[in-house]
C-alpha cells in the first residue's frame, strides 16, 4: 500500500516536472521569436574634429515666414515649413536659388485647413505634413502644371495615437510616429490611420518616473525624428537632454549616445512633464553615411534669465555629427542659431533655418 | 391682459439683452499688435501648476501650442 502511494506521488512529481519543462521551452521559445532590439549605451564628451562655419544668407523674394522650423528638400525643390504661419504653414520654394513657387498648408479650423504643422516629408514627388492639433496627415500633391501643390490624400490618425509630433514613411504604406503616452518609443501606423504595433521603449534611468508618471516621462523625451530608407537607420534626438537614439532597422540594433547634458530632465506638475535642464536637440537628418543633429545646450535658468533681460535667441549654434554606429565624429560651430536642417551632401552644404532673423534662410558650406 | 403685460416684459429684456449684446460685440477697442504679442507672450497656456511663454517650438502641456517657455510654479 505505502509502495503504491509513493509510486503515484512520484508519478504525479515527474508530471508536475514535464508541465514545468513543457512551459520552459514554450517561453523560451516565445522570448526569442519577440522581437527584440540589441541595445548598448554610448556616452560622448567630446568630438574628434570641430570647425567653424560662416553663414551665407539667402535672398527671397518674399518675406513669408513667422517661424521657419523646417526645410526639405526634394530635387529641384525645397519645402519650408512655418510652425507658427499665420496664412500657409508651408511655402514652396525652387532649389538652389530659392525662388518662389507656392504655398500650401492653409491655416483655419474648417475641414480643409490646418489648425498646425508638426513636420515635412517629400515621398514620391509629393509633401505629406502632420497636424498634430487636427491628428491629421496630409499629402499634398503637384498639379499638373507643376508650380502649385494640392491636398490629394489624408490620413485620420486613430484615438489610440496620443498626440503625434513628428513622423518619418517607413515605406509606402507604413508611418513611423514617436509614442506620446511613454509605453514604448514608436507607433507603426498603416496609411488607414491605424495603429498596427508599438516598439522600443524609453531608455530612461528615472525608474519613479517609468512605474509612475510615464506620460509626463515621455513628454520630457518628446523627439524629433529622422529615417533613411536606404540604410534602415531611424534616429530619435531629445528636445531636452542631450540623448541620440540609432535603431537600425535591418539588424534591429539600438544604440543611445548620451552627451554631457544627459537625459532630459523635467519636474511634474498636475502629471504634466515641465521641463527644467536644458533644451538639446531640435533637429536630426540621416544621410546615406552620417547622422547630423542641430544642438541647442542652453539651461533653463539661462533662457529665463536672458528673456527676462528682453533677449530671446531661439535655436541652437552646433550641429553633431555622428556615424551610423552613434560614434561622434564632428562638431560645427555655427555663427548663427538656426532650427531645422537640410544636408545636401552632393553640394557640400547645410541649408538651415534661422527663426530670429529676417533673412530666414541660410547655407553653410562644408 | 396681465399676460400681455407679462409677454411685453419679457420681449422688452430679452430686446434689451440682444442689444447690450451687440453693442459690446461690435464694439471695437483699439488695441495694438505690440499688446496683443506680448497678452500671448505672456500667458499662451496657464494653470495653476505652470505657465508657458511666448513663441518657440516646446509643446505647451496646457495650450498645446508651441511656446519658448514654460515655466514650473
Amino acid at each position: 500500500m505505502i509502495v503504491l502511494i509513493v509510486e503515484k506521488r512520484y508519478i504525479l512529481l515527474m508530471e508536475n516536472k514535464m508541465h514545468i519543462i513543457c512551459i520552459s521551452v514554450f517561453c523560451s521559445f516565445f522570448f526569442s521569436c519577440a522581437p527584440q532590439l540589441d541595445k548598448t549605451t554610448e556616452r560622448y564628451v567630446t568630438f574628434p574634429k570641430e570647425r567653424q562655419l560662416e553663414a551665407r544668407s539667402i535672398a527671397l523674394d518674399t518675406a513669408l515666414f513667422r517661424y521657419p522650423f523646417r526645410v526639405k528638400v526634394d530635387g529641384d525643390k525645397v519645402a519650408v515649413m512655418d510652425l507658427h504661419g499665420t496664412d500657409y504653414f508651408i511655402h514652396l520654394f525652387h532649389y538652389t536659388d530659392f525662388r518662389y513657387i507656392a504655398s500650401c498648408g492653409r491655416h483655419g479650423d474648417s475641414p480643409t485647413e490646418m489648425l498646425s504643422a508638426e513636420n515635412i516629408r517629400w515621398a514620391s514627388n509629393s509633401l505629406w505634413t502632420l497636424d498634430a492639433n487636427n491628428s491629421i496627415l496630409t499629402r499634398f500633391g503637384f498639379a499638373l502644371s507643376g508650380d502649385s501643390l494640392l491636398r490629394d490624400e489624408t490620413v485620420r490618425l486613430g484615438k489610440e495615437l496620443l498626440r503625434c509630433l513628428d513622423f518619418v514613411l517607413y515605406d509606402d504604406s507604413t508611418f513611423i510616429i514617436p509614442d506620446y503616452s511613454g509605453e514604448n518609443r514608436f507607433c507603426w501606423v498603416n496609411r488607414s490611420g491605424c495603429l498596427l504595433r508599438k516598439t522600443g521603449f524609453i531608455p530612461s534611468s528615472n525608474e519613479d518616473a517609468l512605474k509612475h508618471a510615464r506620460p509626463a516621462l515621455a513628454q520630457a523625451w518628446r523627439s524629433f525624428i529622422g529615417y533613411n530608407p536606404h540604410n534602415g537607420v531611424l534616429a530619435a534626438v531629445t528636445q531636452l537632454g542631450e540623448v541620440l537614439e540609432i535603431y537600425n532597422l535591418k539588424d534591429s540594433t539600438h544604440v543611445v549616445c548620451m552627451g554631457p547634458g544627459g537625459e532630459p530632465e523635467f519636474s511634474i506638475s498636475e502629471g504634466y512633464g515641465i521641463p527644467t535642464g536644458i533644451m538639446g536637440f531640435s533637429d536630426v537628418q540621416v544621410t546615406d553615411s552620417a547622422i547630423y543633429a542641430v544642438f541647442h545646450g542652453h539651461s533653463f535658468k539661462d533662457i529665463k534669465r536672458e528673456m527676462q533681460k528682453g533677449h530671446v535667441q531661439d535655436g541652437g549654434r552646433y550641429i553633431y555629427v555622428f556615424s551610423l554606429q552613434g560614434k561622434p565624429l564632428r562638431k560645427y560651430i555655427l555663427d548663427r542659431y538656426v532650427y531645422g536642417i537640410y544636408v545636401d551632401e552632393r553640394r557640400g552644404v547645410i541649408v538651415a533655418t534661422d527663426v530670429n532673423s529676417d533673412e530666414p534662410i541660410v547655407e553653410f558650406k562644408l | 391682459m396681465r399676460n400681455n403685460m407679462k409677454l411685453g416684459l419679457i420681449v422688452t429684456v430679452m430686446a434689451l439683452a440682444i442689444g447690450g449684446w451687440w453693442v459690446s460685440y461690435h464694439h471695437s477697442v483699439k488695441v495694438t499688435s505690440l499688446l496683443l504679442d506680448n497678452v500671448e507672450a505672456l500667458a499662451s497656456g496657464e494653470s495653476g501648476g505652470a505657465i508657458c511663454y511666448g513663441v518657440g517650438s516646446i509643446d505647451c502641456p496646457y495650450s498645446r501650442e508651441k511656446v519658448y517657455f514654460v515655466n514650473g510654479k
